[in-house]
């Protein structure tokens, strides 16, 4: 099947949003298992703020990818600005906000079949990177082998 | 779900280039979606 497709939305805010799935060369190693990239990309220069209905709509999206296709996906966290509650105690990275909200909302669907993997990269110049590797838990060997491929490269 | 975090908080020069270019390839690729907007979503006429 197809691995790479694109995904339109409108949310009921009226947000236009792209879910693509490209598959990712991962510098040419082979992990066994295809790597996917997944973005959600606002269409326009919003700063958007989305209810849980929205929310549900992105991890339907890629729970339903992720039954059909036997990959990692990963998905890597944009830095552009994002609503945050002003209130909010800790401030955040608008990109670890994004970490946050991507692992909260298949943490709160409760679902018992994956695996998620948060990568934080320290970076003190540009802004932290937050990148989150999701796959079938059967497949859990395969994100260990990536990780350990980011430990070696980080020796 | 199993959720697991491994955080680097001293990357070498090699681990923060390849981050670096997954940001500049992600913004150049999303810069390509948005001009693409139409295909995805054509105005109604």
């Amino acid at each position: 099947m197809e691995l790479e497709k694109k995904i339109p939305f409108v949310t009921a805010e009226g947000y236009e949003y792209l879910v693509s799935f490209m598959v990712f060369s991962a510098n040419g190693m082979n992990y066994g298992i295809p790597i996917v990239d997944v973005s959600i990309t606002l269409m326009s220069t919003n700063i958007e703020h989305n209810s849980i209905k929205t929310l549900n709509v992105f991890t339907d999206i890629i729970d339903n990818y992720l039954k059909q296709h036997n990959v990692v996906l990963y998905y890597y966290c944009d830095t552009a600005p994002i609503k945050m509650r002003d209130n909010r105690k800790n401030k955040l990275l608008p990109q670890e906000f994004r970490s946050k909200l991507f692992s909260s909302m298949f943490d709160q669907r409760n679902f018992d079949n994956y695996i998620l993997k948060e990568i934080r990269i320290t970076d003190l110049e540009r802004g932290d990177h937050f990148t989150s590797l999701i796959s079938n838990i059967s497949n859990i060997d395969k994100v260990q082998l990536i990780e350990n491929d980011l430990q070696e490269l980080n020796k | 779900m199993k959720t697991q975090t491994l955080h680097i908080t001293k990357p070498s020069k090699e681990t923060l280039e390849f981050f670096r270019n997954l940001r500049t390839l992600k913004e150049e690729n999303k810069a390509k979606l948005i001009a693409q907007k139409n295909t995805y979503f054509p105005k109604s006429k």
